[in-house]
């Protein structure tokens, strides 16, 4: 038998299902009461992408630190005891929270196209299900409330409220700023597609929703003039 | 098991006077499962052992790590001997290391442990690190796991083993990969194990491994007997034969692990569990009779034609 061919995704699993969303109860547990902290994080995001003139600075700078925060607290603390190869994962995590933070820091807003009000508003859209619909889909899915995933203290949940802000929440943002979130996104839903999560679909539908929405607004940007 | 001077004695003595009278005397008179011999030394196998992939990565969660010490708990009470991990298993060795500990480290432990790091010379350091996980001063058997770097581990295990670091070397592949160089590597080095996959869905290994292995005098421990649970979920949307009650099983893992068990070449298999219930089930395929070649066709024409 040839042997890269005899290998499946489930032959690269390393821990079972109820294992993983359990990691999740044990760091909401860890972590409590910083989830507070996370509410005003989100209001500050929120409030951020829905003023008039999006405080995208203010945006990027909170994205950033976040996904630098993720990487420590959540990759090599967390997850790194049940999946060594985390190790190699939260260097990349951090990336993009630098790739963010210069981002927030150097960007030319004000060059780029705003994405259209219905690109703006399903990006929105977007961002209120990484950040409410992600913690809530684990009572649809029957798990315990414990075990809800988390912006900003969860990979998942992050990585979409970014590319919802990426896509179009202030304006469609350079494509290097996507390819870490997205490809965590398809990273993520494989392994739970091995794990036969029910939830497996959830992360790669909001990057293609996501895409779909930067895509859009970059046809805009091509045939606009710029602003 | 080798945790001191006084184990390792032990051991010695378990070797000469066979593994299951040793075993009847460190757990007491129950109904013992039957064990195989290791040709290279003569000591006695239970015919199931215990795999920790996946099942014991559990990180640390107190929960979970409790959970898994009753496995081992179970798997000692019912006359288990033989634990495989490794490195690759992530928290699973150290799992087992704190499910030792709660067990008291018995005396009946066998330990297997595996070396899995491309580099050569940090093979030696891995295993250090892995004995501390489980908490043991040696192993009884250290397998070199996907057959990495095995002709530098080779070395480092023949050296551990004339230090008195570990009593036996094996060597480990799965899903039916690299079966040329593991025939290669039984064929021409001195080992006492080797341990590859065979079940009901995947008999390759009877073409060429369990025969080789036969004729080399080499221990088969068999990984993946129900194919991570797969078999037994595909499996049990077919009813049980009625016969099975003369393989002496009683559900469809004990008739996939009879089975397997039942080939005269094979020392032992390891299926994991994250249940207390599924050791127990899984231990007492050992204990009751095995099917003889003939039952065995059958078994195989029933599967074959679900
Ligand atoms: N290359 C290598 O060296 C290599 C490769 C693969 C495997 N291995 C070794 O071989 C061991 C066994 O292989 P494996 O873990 O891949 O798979 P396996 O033992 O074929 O299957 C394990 C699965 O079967 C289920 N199970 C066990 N007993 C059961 C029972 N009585 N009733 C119902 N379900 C039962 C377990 O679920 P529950 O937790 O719910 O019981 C678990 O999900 C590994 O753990 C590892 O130690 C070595």
């Amino acid at each position: 038998m040839a042997a890269w061919s005899s290998y499946t995704l489930d032959d690269f699993l390393l821990f079972s299902l109820p294992t993983y969303e359990r990691l999740f109860e044990l760091h909401n547990r860890a972590l409590w009461p910083g989830h507070l902290l996370v509410l005003v994080a989100i209001v500050v995001l929120v409030h951020g992408v829905l003023t008039p003139a999006p405080a995208n600075r203010t945006v990027y700078t909170l994205l950033g630190v976040i996904w630098i925060w993720l990487a420590g607290s959540f990759f090599l603390m967390r997850l790194q005891p049940i999946n060594w190869f985390a190790v190699y994962l939260a260097p990349v995590i951090a990336l993009q929270g630098v790739i963010l933070l210069i981002y927030g820091w150097v960007g030319k807003f004000q060059a780029s196209v705003p994405a259209s009000a219905v690109g703006r508003w399903m990006a929105i859209g977007l961002l209120i299900f990484g950040l409410l619909g992600y913690p809530l889909s684990a009572l649809v899915l029957d798990r315990p409330w414990q075990e809800m995933e988390i912006f900003a203290l969860a990979p998942d949940p992050t990585a979409v409220a970014t590319l919802a802000v990426l896509a179009g929440c202030g304006r469609a943002a350079p494509w290097p700023l996507w390819l870490i979130p997205g490809l965590w996104c398809g990273w993520t839903g494989l392994t739970l597609w091995a794990l036969q999560s029910p939830a497996f679909f959830m992360a790669p539908t909001a990057t293609v929703v996501a895409l779909l929405i930067g895509l859009a607004a970059w046809l805009r940007r091509r045939t606009a003039a710029p602003v | 098991m080798i945790t001191d001077r006084r184990s390792l004695l032990k051991a010695v003595v378990a070797g000469a006077l066979g593994g299951t009278a040793a075993v009847l005397l460190a757990t007491g008179a129950r109904a013992r499962p039957h064990s195989r011999p290791v040709p290279s030394s003569g000591e006695e196998l239970p015919l199931v052992g215990l795999g920790s992939w996946i099942t014991f990565n559990v990180g640390d969660d107190q929960r979970a790590l409790d959970g898994s010490a009753a496995v081992i708990a179970a798997f000692f009470e019912a006359g288990g001997r033989l634990i495989d991990s490794s490195p690759m298993y992530a928290s699973s060795q150290p799992t087992i290391g704190y499910g030792l500990r709660k067990s008291g480290y018995p005396a009946q432990l066998f330990s297997a442990e595996k070396v899995w790091t491309s580099s050569g010379s940090a093979g030696a350091g891995q295993i250090a690190q892995t004995r501390d996980h489980w908490g043991v001063r040696g192993f009884d058997l250290l397998q070199i796991h996907n057959l990495v770097a095995w002709q530098d581990h080779l070395e480092t295990l023949r050296t551990l083993k004339a230090a008195g670091q570990i009593r036996y070397i094996g060597i480990t592949t799965s899903h039916g990969r690299r079966h040329e160089l593991c025939a290669k590597i039984m064929a021409t080095e001195a080992i006492d194990f080797v341990q590859f996959t065979y079940n009901m869905a995947d008999r390759q290994a009877e073409q060429r491994l369990l025969p080789l292995a036969r004729d080399r005098g080499l221990a088969v421990i068999i990984n993946r007997p129900y194919q991570r649970g797969a078999l037994i979920r595909r499996l049990s949307r077919s009813p049980l034969p009625v016969w099975a009650a003369d393989t002496g099983a009683a559900s469809w893992p004990q008739f996939l692990l009879k089975f397997i068990i039942s080939h005269p070449a094979v020392t032992c298999a390891i299926p994991a569990t994250s249940q207390v219930a599924h050791v127990r089930e899984n231990m007492a395929v050992a204990t009751g009779p095995l099917p003889d070649a003939r039952l065995r066709q059958r078994m195989v024409d029933y599967v074959a034609g679900l």
